[in-house]
């Protein structure tokens, strides 16, 4: 009904308007055309002429307003050393054609104000000047020739690819319906390949795990820079196109499936800094969205989004963008570089190929893991406490051979005893309560054995270590489930290391 | 029809015509008034370029009037988005989503990206190439150049149908489930390639492949014609250095289109191959939909050349149409010569010849070799020499001039401002390095709308209410045309200026909301503003159209041939001129377009012989 009344409203006003508009034609006709058209003529040509000055004005009124979003202006620097040089060429073609834009209204608006009809008058017969001609065509020429060659001086220095001898790093994006996915190189300054045959389950990168570049890859939303350093984009797509577009730093790249892109560019400012900046206008210094008790400028960000329309959710593929001190950064990437993608979601499952090698950083924290224990059970008052099981030593099934990575937890304890002159330790196998238990008494002295004849074999003497094989006597867990018969099956280790307090000194000494 | 003709009075026009006229013995022969003597034949399908030219003209404003409503609707959106708009719901149906509790109505983003593509779609192709090149092409090269039609009526007359029938098939698709095409109006692939990107990319996508196919046939259909008609009939007399400035400006919007909408219906036969035969053009390396694609090899900017190839040229193809009438419509009210014939005539070529290789200046940013860029900035800036020549003579012919205010003029003049406006924006967006930050963003938006849109509505305007008499033999309102000019001259700069902030802000455009970002979300009031003078601006339009219409039939009749003393040929037909233009002989043509105000004479129309005592020089 609303709808109807408003429908109603506005045809009624059309017809009123159409009906003036018809009464005045007609009156024109009845008072005289040539007085009234006379008449008209000037309101229309001071009509032409306030609209000039209005405009005029108003353009120019409305800049000084909005002065704050103009490009390189106020809060609106850039944070990129290239950016610099874009805020400048916006800044030559702005003067250049604001000139051009008020002189050219003037003449177009004034000169129509100007020469209105009037029937005594006639009008010129200009119909060409060859020299006026010329010089304007010259003048856009030489204008123009400065823009592009300066334009076209920071373009190629902007959009160059980085030499083999420049030092940078490279970071890669990967756009997707509907976000970013920020891939660092880590500790190797290498980013692995990868191939879209591979997007799989958590592999949502397709990254090739076969490629070692990979394992130290750092897998982050946001965007992290360095302030100072020039960093190479690798930007890409998984589906159809995006945009990497970091409006701060004046970067802009489509993301293309099938076709790395890549922008280089150097950060100039640090979030605090940038926010230091952007503290002294007012239109940060409002209440901020996030918290209440701040203002705007304390918690704002710089961001990343999408500039190439990709689908219905394309508004909303933002990260946040933060510059730290290079310091800082290198400190956050070392931290983050020990929770690299593989290591926390790959490494173990079906699809990593590396099962049957450990790494030097999984090396080093079971000699961590395996140092506390000893230290703790030797420091410890009660006896009991002096055993506990040597977790990465593995067997063949059904044998007493030790698996190829149990060798670096052998050399852990031949490290430890070399260290320790008066450690002495008594192994201790075990097995679970499957088969026959005299064949399993057998084979958990065998083990023993074997991890016996190792530490020996590395140049400690027998004299210091002792072995035992109790079979399935001796379950620490239920033997009905898997996980339970995999912990009984075991070598424990028993320490004890009685150093006359002196001579401890004696070694400290030495050292 | 022929005789009402004989009903007009005898004027200085026909005894000239009857005197130097050619005769052609076109009237002796009588098939010509037998194929549209009934009313299918005469206003539907009709071979006369006359009625076609309005079919063109009343078909563009109805799909004018359904793509700016496209736009009011998500201009709310980008405005308003925390307004209900429940109320569009039996419009729109499925589209807006009624929240339950609230009642409160929102606008799918589905349907607002297709909103936006279609709007883009329509105004670019159905109205602003169509609807202007297509009326006034027809309307005025056979009568401008004196001749009897086109030079194949039946192709002419196909061409029109071939644009309905394109027009049909794109409105179906604003009814399917999925959805209209929702991928914008460049429709890139991948997205335009793959139904499980994107809803409207399935059968939407299908059927707007095949819409502008048709289009472009009907361009390509009509593009021949106005060719064959400007080099092969004009009239005895009529060289091409005596051509009037808008037939000069159709020619050349015919070659270009002629050259470059083949490769746009290339791009999308491949795209098509993509989409349907499996092949990779344009798709490589694609993991979508949970699934990685058996795609390789292809590339996204084979297509995004393709498409520029037409896309650059299009946008000329829309505007030297526009900058042809204007220059014959200040030149004719100002009372004086158009300022430069030549150089106004050698800029359209310049432009034309430019307009084919400066099509990767779209395309800065889309990962091309940034080395090949040099080269099309070069080019691109190159075009603002040719386009700063045409503004300066625009300003010329107004200077010294003896200018009547009609709605016409007036558009002229608004056209020459949004021109400079528009085109100025466009030196900073041809420069690579400045096109780093505002590609994209709403700063392309204001500049492309303003130059292109806006500008080419205007020249259209401007067409309109000048040769409204010649179609209907009646004129337009004068009050309502000059309302009409006012709102769209301030109406159309308060929605578009503004525009330029929110881009040198950086704001992307083809965003659906911008609260997601810290950086883009401080707008609102701007967005406002622009969404209310887009409602404004747009009720303004309804001004042309009632006056249209109205006037019709009951505008107020023209009495003589030759309202505006104006010299080119169409003025030497009868007020109501019928099949084969001229009743009697054809005129020849002994001077050119432009002599206003020579020697003291306030206008020479081009059938009038030079005189032995006339001065030389023009």
């Amino acid at each position: 009904m609303k709808t109807l009344i408003i429908l109603l409203c506005v045809g009624l006003l059309m017809m009123i308007i159409v009906q003036i508009a018809r009464v005045r034609e007609l009156a024109t006709s009845l008072r005289g055309e040539e007085e009234v058209e006379a008449r008209r003529t000037n309101i229309v040509g001071g009509g032409l002429l306030f609209f000039m000055i209005a405009f005029l004005f108003l353009t120019a009124a409305s800049a000084l307003v909005y002065k704050n979003y103009f490009l390189g202006y106020g809060p609106h620097e850039s944070a990129s050393v290239g950016g610099a040089e874009i805020d400048s060429a916006f800044q030559a073609t702005l003067v250049v054609t604001y000139i051009v834009f008020v002189l050219t209204h003037i003449f177009l608006f004034y000169y129509a104000f100007k020469y209105r009809y009037n029937k005594n008058r006639k009008a010129q017969f200009i119909s060409h000047n060859n020299t006026i001609e010329i010089v304007w065509t010259v003048i856009p020429a030489i204008t123009l020739s400065f823009l592009v060659i300066k334009g076209l001086d920071s373009w190629n220095r902007i959009m160059g690819d980085v030499d083999d001898d420049e030092i940078y790093t490279e970071i890669e994006a990967t756009g997707f319906q509907f976000a970013w996915q920020m891939r660092y190189p880590g500790p190797d300054g290498q980013l692995g390949r990868k191939d879209f045959r591979l997007i799989q389950g958590a592999n949502q990168l397709g990254q090739d795990w076969e490629d070692r570049k990979n394992l130290d890859d750092i897998l982050l939303n946001d965007v992290y820079l360095a302030k100072g350093r020039q960093v190479r984009v690798r930007i890409t797509a998984k589906d159809v196109l995006h945009d990497f577009y970091l409006p701060q730093f004046r970067v802009k790249m489509d993301a293309v499936p099938g076709l790395p892109t890549y922008f280089v560019f150097t950060p100039t400012k640090t979030t605090e800094e940038w926010r230091e900046e952007l503290s002294a206008y007012p239109e940060y210094q409002v209440p901020s969205p996030l918290d209440p008790e701040k203002q705007l400028w304390e918690t704002i960000n710089m961001e990343l989004a999408c500039a190439e329309l990709c689908g219905i959710g394309h508004y909303s593929m933002k990260r946040n963008v933060f510059v730290l001190e290079p310091e800082e950064y290198d400190a956050f990437m070392e931290e983050k570089a020990k929770e690299a993608f593989y290591f926390t979601s790959i490494r173990g499952s079906d699809a990593d190929p590396w099962q049957d090698e450990l790494f030097p950083r999984e090396i080093e924290a079971r000699t961590e893991a395996f140092n506390t224990q000893l230290d703790e059970a030797l420091a410890s008052e009660d006896p009991s406490d002096n055993t506990f099981a040597l977790e990465h030593l593995q067997f063949a099934t059904g044998s007493a051979e030790l698996t190829d990575l149990s060798k670096y937890q052998i050399a852990d304890v031949v490290t430890k005893m070399e260290e320790d002159p008066y450690l002495n330790i008594d192994l201790a196998g075990h097995t679970d309560a499957q088969g026959d238990p005299e064949s399993n008494m057998l084979l958990s002295e065998q083990r023993a054995e074997t991890v016996y004849n190792e530490i020996v074999n590395a140049g400690i003497d027998p004299s210091r270590v002792t072995y035992t094989g109790y079979g399935q006597t001796r379950p620490i867990e239920t033997n009905d489930t898997p996980e339970g018969r995999q912990a009984n099956r075991r070598i424990e280790i028993t320490v004890n290391s009685t150093a006359p307090a002196a001579e401890e000194e004696t070694v400290e000494q030495e050292l | 029809m022929a005789n009402i003709a004989i009903a007009d009075p005898i004027t200085q026009d026909d005894i000239l015509i009857k005197e130097f006229g050619y005769e052609d013995h076109f009237h002796e022969h009588h098939h010509g008034d037998k194929y549209q003597s009934n009313f299918i034949s005469h206003y539907i399908f009709s071979m006369d370029h006359k009625m076609i030219a309005k079919q063109f003209l009343i078909t563009g404003m109805i799909w004018a009037i359904i793509g700016g409503a496209m736009s009011l609707v998500f201009r709310l959106q980008l405005g308003f988005p925390e307004e209900s708009l429940a109320w569009l719901k039996p419009v729109l149906g499925k589209w807006i989503q009624v929240a339950p509790e609230t009642g409160i109505g929102t606008l799918a983003p589905d349907f607002y990206y297709a909103l936006v593509t279609m709007h883009g779609t329509i105004l670019v192709f159905f109205v602003l190439t169509a609807g202007l090149s297509g009326t006034f092409s027809n309307l005025l090269i056979p009568l401008m150049v004196g001749a009897r039609d086109m030079a194949s009526p039946l192709l002419n007359m196909l061409s029109y149908w071939f644009f309905f029938l394109s027009g049909m098939i794109m409105f179906s698709s604003l009814f399917l489930s999925t959805g209209p095409f929702a991928g914008g109006w460049v429709a890139y692939p991948p997205l335009s390639a793959l139904p499980q990107a994107m809803d409207g990319s399935g059968a939407g996508m299908t059927l707007w492949t095949i819409s502008l196919t048709f289009f472009v046939v009907s361009v390509l259909l009509g593009g021949i014609n106005y060719v064959t008609t400007v080099l092969n009939m004009r009239t005895k007399g009529m060289s091409m250095w005596r051509l009037p400035l808008p037939i000069w400006a159709f020619f050349v919007t015919a070659i270009i289109g002629l050259l470059s909408f083949p490769v746009l219906v290339s791009a999308f036969f491949l795209l098509i191959c993509d989409r349907s035969l499996g092949t990779s053009f344009y798709l490589s390396e694609i993991y979508i939909g949970g699934a990685a694609l058996d795609h390789v090899g292809g590339s996204p900017i084979l297509y995004q050349h393709l498409f520029w190839f037409l896309g650059h040229p299009e946008v000329y193809i829309i505007i030297l149409p526009a900058m042809g009438i204007v220059s014959e419509v200040l030149s004719v009210h100002a009372r004086k010569p158009i300022f430069g014939y030549k150089a106004m005539v050698y800029s359209i070529l310049a432009i034309a010849f430019l307009s084919f290789i400066v099509w990767a200046h779209h395309m800065f940013m889309s990962g091309v070799n940034p080395f090949i860029s040099n080269f099309f900035v070069i080019f691109t800036l190159i075009i603002a020499i040719p386009s700063a020549v045409k503004v300066f003579n625009w300003i010329a012919t107004i200077y010294g001039g003896n200018m009547r205010f009609n709605p016409a003029s007036l558009f002229g003049i608004g056209f020459v401002s949004m021109f400079i406006s528009g085109g100025l924006t466009g030196i900073f967006l041809g420069n690579s390095t400045i096109d780093i930050q505002l590609h994209d963003t709403y700063f392309v938006v204001a500049h492309f709308h303003i130059v292109m849109g806006v500008a080419a509505f205007f020249g259209m305007y401007a067409g309109v209410y000048h040769w409204f008499p010649k179609m209907y033999g009646r004129f337009m309102n004068n009050t309502l045309g000059k309302l009409h000019f006012w709102g769209t001259l301030i109406g159309a700069y308060c929605v578009f200026w503004p525009m330029h902030y929110i881009g040198m802000a950086g704001v992307p455009r083809r965003y659906y909301r911008f609260d997601n970002f810290e950086t883009f979300s401080h707008f609102t009031e701007l967005n406002q503003f622009i969404t209310i003078a887009a409602f404004v601006t747009f009720a303004f339009q309804l001004l042309i159209v009632i006056n249209f219409f109205y006037s019709i039939w009951y505008g107020k009749k023209v009495t003589e041939k030759n309202p505006y003393k104006a010299n080119t040929l169409e003025w030497t037909t009868p007020i109501n001129a019928g099949h084969g233009n001229w009743p009697g002989k054809l005129p020849t043509v002994q001077r050119w377009a432009y002599d206003y105000g020579k020697d003291g004479k306030e206008y020479m129309p081009q059938i009038q012989p030079i005189s032995a005592d006339e001065s030389k020089a023009h």
